[in-house]
């Protein structure tokens, strides 16, 4: 029988084997979750009114979840379910997936492939070995869903759990989930696990929903605000007439900023090294090291401001002049990654503020899509442009 | 493989292949004008057509190196006009030690510490690209503060050094203070209004001796049947001048060859260098002008690739026929009227600049070549207006013969002027010489017939330069008032 | 004068002053090569003054001398004759350089430019026949700068310079410092 954490990694699994889009906090506290529930269905913690508690000691024998019960257990201060969500989505999100990645290879579901190019991020992958493991659990997931049978207690807590993160329908794509509330409803009601086990489950998705709600109300607003304004900053640019330098002799210091030799020089590096820094979080998030240095929103956080801080230096670099031919091509293709950047950050971050004023809730998943394409034609673009500085 | 991957593939060959063909582009051979960082000024604009005629430095030299060789290529063809109008900021004022204050806000040993070329959004007039009031630079301290050191100056701000007709920053020939206080009685239009070097010119005697006549004309039987273009000859000043139909269609013939060896030779449609066999003053000035600017001998030719990889030494690693592809495209050598950026007739759109364009080939006519020709193409408010000036009207009664020699005033007495050069009038065939700022033509042109006040208040005003000169100007300069003040001034002091 | 023989007075005095600065690189003393060059530059001039200007303007009344010599058809002034080849060598090297300067200028420009200048020319007004020597510091370089008195050698030097509209004095005599010669010699 599989893990919660492999299920849930299976289910949030495509059929390549990667994982559906979603947004990362969700899927961290559906990992933390999904091995606290593991935990609780081997009856190793109980919850009680406000604390977590180990209530048996013997090891599990599955390395990972018998490190959380070391963790949980080693913490002299005992904490409440909320806080070891939190603690473990940030912390231990990579390493629940990674032996749920290992678990699934061991039971033939998949496959690892060591690199085969060199310049690829990712070092390792894991691919499905036929997606059949994968399309049962599916099927049998949406048949929980659709059907009005008696389900298995496992299926109630991870759909459960799914629905506290509110990953249901990225896992689910497709109108037929909204029938389904009735559903959900009745499976939540249904009493077919033992209690202390209900109770815990209960506490971890009452936990998750909380956490993420917490979430969205302060880092996820953040995020939504700082999109925006990376959004304008970057329309401002794109509409913007240029700043004119003053009709004064100086050198004025728009006249030095936008063209004197050295001053671009200066903010054409320093815009190349945001740049770059830019896409370094980006990748390096994904970076198994860089990503236990902190948790995935502080590399979100500084990406989407490295973002702002670009738009700005931009303007340093150019004061809205958006300059003639190649220069002009690199400008727009600039601005155009800033602005499909900005727009995911919106559309992902602000699904609450966006149903309010109307529009489609739906995170756009293909603008992060976007804003990657349209990352490409950059370095060619970049280094013609210095090339044709140091030229002529 | 995965998609990713090929994704990955794809978009780092691009990138690769992109870098790759520009680096050619800028280093082997190839059409540049993607790479042009912004549209170039208007004097500069039509000799874009290879990169080293200005960006002359070796590929790889240091920004130093670079802007050394960038100056040189300035100085190759502005130096000679600078010398000619004894540059009031020459280079050489500003070497030495001396001025190393003055360099420090302003460093006028560079050309382009003013002139910045593919800078439109900074370009004022006159191809300049700092700031109009930059003589503040050094004239606005100590014992330079002009405002202080001239009474008269004590109000004015530096934007209207230049801009109100009272000085030039290189050019003040015609503007300096001796000079204004010599002719400031003259009278806006002098008793006998006569451009001296354009009635000198006409009135010139040409050797008779050498004269041909109709019957003189050595040329195949074909073109002799063409009577016409036989008479036209034979009325021209080439017939005058002793000029053979062989002098221009056989031109590789010996002189005085016999007709078979003419007719063997025999070119129908001669090429310009023909012409500037024997009108060499006329041909150079020309090229310098920006009517012929794309002939002159200092535009860079078009990179060799393969040449160029020789110097990378990598000679021969490129196949023939992509060594043919990737060289630079053949430069035009003459001006198109559809290139201009000044409003031209529509009609005249597909017409070349050589001196066939003015001048009728074998009826060279200089009443043509001084008004219709400049009319055929140029269509703007000045050339409109002027076929209902005074100075038209003048140029009729020339031609009428009811003014003197050198009375009319066409274009090209202004434009194509004629000029001395060791006591032989020739046209100035460049017609930018005289141009901007239009106080150049002062002295060349306007004071032979008008006073300076009148000539400084007519320039000055832009809407009378645009009615071509038919009103009275609406501005006053006030220098010469100004000059004559201060050397009254002056006397009274030193006479107590 | 016509534009070749301007040429080649300019080549001959830059000659003489290319070949006294060439010592310089052999090791004398700084203060003599300057030295040296002040007596070559202020011997031309005087030469031109006398026997060119003096004996064609005022003796002979062959032509004048003027300001604007190129407009009037005349000889350059003594002063720009010296002018001129002080251009000519600055734009032909960076090893010396001179000029004529004046506490009193008809031409601002030829004003004390720097603090030594202006210390030098004092001096050299001041203790007549005595020549003043220092260091200064400009655009980032460290020059030798000598500076030797100027005296007005004519009557035409006195005359144009009583009488000009630009000038701040009337009252100049033959003998007197009317301003100085200024030889800068870099040091590193």
């Amino acid at each position: 029988m599989m893990t919660f954490v492999e299920e849930l990694l299976l289910l949030t699994s495509d059929e390549n084997g990667e994982l559906v889009p979603m947004q990362d906090d969700r899927y961290e506290c559906a990992m933390a979750g999904a091995a606290l529930m593991d935990l609780a269905f081997a009856d190793r913690i109980d919850t009680d009114l406000q604390m977590l508690v180990v209530s048996d000691h013997t090891p599990t024998g599955d390395s990972m979840l018998d490190r959380i019960l070391a963790k949980i257990a080693y913490r002299r201060q005992a904490v409440d379910t909320r806080r070891w969500i939190r603690d473990l989505s940030e912390d231990e999100a990579l390493t629940i997936q990674e032996s749920a990645l290992d678990g699934l290879v061991e039971r033939g579901i998949l496959k690892h492939q060591e690199k085969k190019f060199p310049w690829t991020s990712r070092s390792q992958r894991y691919v499905m070995v036929d997606g059949k493991a994968r399309n049962e659990l599916s099927l049998r997931i949406e048949n929980v869903l659709i059907s009005g049978d008696i389900p298995d207690p496992r299926d109630i807590a991870l759909i459960s759990l799914l629905d506290a993160c509110d990953i249901l329908p990225d896992v689910f794509p497709g109108k037929w989930l909204e029938r389904c509330h009735p559903r959900l409803e009745q499976l939540r009601k249904m009493d077919l696990i033992g209690r202390e086990v209900a109770g815990a489950i209960a506490d971890v998705d009452r936990t998750i929903i909380l956490a993420l709600r917490a979430r969205s109300t302060r880092f996820r607003k953040l995020l939504l605000a700082l999109s925006v304004m990376g959004a304008l900053a970057t329309a401002a640019t794109l509409l913007s007439p240029r700043v004119p330098v003053p009709d004064r002799f100086g050198p004025t210091f728009f006249e030095l900023l936008w063209f004197d030799g050295l001053w671009q020089q200066w903010s054409g590096y320093a815009l190349l090294g945001l740049s770059g820094a830019g896409f370094m979080t980006a990748t390096l998030r994904k970076w198994r090291p860089a990503a236990r240095m902190g948790g995935s929103k502080w590399w979100r956080f500084t990406h989407v401001v490295i973002g702002i801080c670009c738009a700005l230096v931009l303007f340093v670099h150019t004061g809205f002049r958006m300059g003639e031919n190649l220069n002009a091509a690199l400008m727009l293709s600039y601005l155009v990654m800033l602005m499909f950047g900005a727009l995911a950050g919106i559309s992902i971050n602000g699904a609450s503020q966006l149903r309010r004023i109307g529009v489609s809730p739906k995170p756009l998943y293909f603008l992060m899509k976007l804003h990657v394409i349209a990352l490409y034609p950059l370095p060619a673009l970049l280094i013609i442009h210095i090339l044709i500085v140091y030229m002529y | 493989m995965s998609r990713k991957a090929i994704f990955w593939i794809l978009c780092t060959t691009g990138t690769l292949l992109a870098v790759a063909i520009t680096a050619v582009w800028m280093f082997l051979g190839g059409d540049r004008g993607m790479l042009v960082i912004g549209k170039s000024t208007d004097g500069h604009h039509q000799i874009m057509t290879t990169c080293e005629t200005c960006h002359a430095a070796p590929v790889f030299a240091d920004a130093a190196a670079a802007e050394r060789a960038l100056n040189q290529t300035c100085r190759n063809c502005h130096e000679e006009e600078l010398k000619a109008a004894g540059d009031s900021h020459s280079r050489k004022k500003f070497r030495g030690p001396r001025m190393a204050a003055y360099r420090e806000r302003l460093d006028a040993r560079r050309c382009t510490a003013c002139h910045i070329e593919h800078r439109p959004e900074i370009t004022r007039a006159g191809a300049v690209t700092v700031a109009m009031d930059f003589c503040a630079a050094c004239h606005s301290e100590g014992d330079q503060d002009v405002r202080k050191v001239r009474s008269s100056h004590a109000g004015l701000t530096f934007n209207t050094c230049a801009s109100g007709g009272c000085h030039n920053y290189h050019d003040n020939r015609a503007l300096y203070e001796d000079f204004l206080v010599r002719r400031a009685t003259q009278p806006r239009v002098a008793p006998l209004p006569v451009h001296s070097l354009s009635a000198r010119y006409r009135t010139r005697q040409l050797p008779e001796k050498a004269a041909l006549r109709r019957r003189d004309a050595i040329a195949p039987e074909s073109a002799l049947a063409e009577q016409a273009v036989l008479n036209q000859w034979a009325t021209s000043g080439h017939a005058a001048g002793g000029v053979n139909c062989a002098g221009c269609h056989a031109p590789d013939a010996a002189q005085g060859a016999p007709r078979a060896e003419v007719e063997a030779r025999w070119v129908d449609a001669p090429r310009m260098r023909v012409c500037e066999g024997c009108h060499k003053m006329e041909a150079r000035t020309f090229s310098r002008g920006r009517h012929g600017m794309r002939g002159h001998p200092l535009i860079a030719p078009p990179r060799d690739p393969g040449r160029r990889l020789e110097v990378l030494g990598l000679g021969g690693i490129l196949p023939e026929g992509i060594a043919a592809w990737l060289a630079d495209p053949v430069p035009p050598t003459r001006m198109t009227v559809a290139e201009s950026r000044l409003p031209m007739r529509a009609d005249a759109a597909n017409g070349t600049l050589n001196c066939g364009t003015c001048h009728r080939p074998h009826a060279v006519d200089i009443k043509r070549a001084a008004v219709q020709a400049c009319a055929s193409c140029h269509d703007d408010t000045h050339t409109r207006a002027y076929f209902e000036s005074t100075h038209y009207g003048l140029w009729q009664a020339e031609l009428a013969g009811e003014a003197p020699p050198g009375g009319g005033v066409s274009c090209a007495t202004c434009h194509l002027v004629k000029i001395e050069r060791r006591g032989k009038i020739m046209t100035n065939h460049n017609q930018n010489d005289n141009l901007r700022p239009n106080e150049k033509m002062i002295r060349s042109v306007c004071l032979d017939c008008h006073g300076l006040g009148f000539a400084l208040d007519s320039l000055a005003d832009t809407g009378l330069v645009a009615r071509n000169f038919r009103g009275k100007p609406a501005v006053h300069v006030k220098s010469i008032e100004w000059a004559k003040r201060r050397a009254a001034a002056a006397e009274g002091n030193k006479g107590r | 004068m016509r534009p070749g023989t301007r040429k080649l007075a300019g080549l001959v005095l830059g000659a003489a002053i290319l070949m006294a600065a060439g010592v310089a690189a052999e090791g004398i003393p700084h203060r003599r090569v300057a030295d040296m060059l002040y007596l070559v530059v202020s011997s031309d001039r005087a030469v031109y003054t006398r026997k060119v200007v003096q004996r064609l303007t005022r003796d002979k009344k062959i032509i004048t001398a003027s300001e604007h010599f190129e407009d009037d058809s005349a000889l350059p002034l003594p002063a720009q004759m010296f002018r001129f080849g002080a251009e000519l060598v600055t734009d032909k090297t960076e090893d010396f350089s001179y000029s004529l300067l004046s506490l009193h200028p008809i031409n601002k420009k030829n004003g004390p430019g720097t603090n030594m200048e202006r210390k030098g020319l004092e001096y050299v007004a001041n203790n007549p026949g005595k020549n003043y020597y220092g260091e200064e510091k400009l655009g980032g370089r460290r020059y030798f700068t000598a500076v030797y008195p100027d005296y007005a050698v004519a009557e035409a030097c006195v005359n144009c310079h009583n009488s000009h509209k630009d000038s701040p004095h009337a009252d100049a005599k033959v003998g007197d410092v009317m301003g100085g010669v200024v030889i800068r010699i870099p040091l590193d």
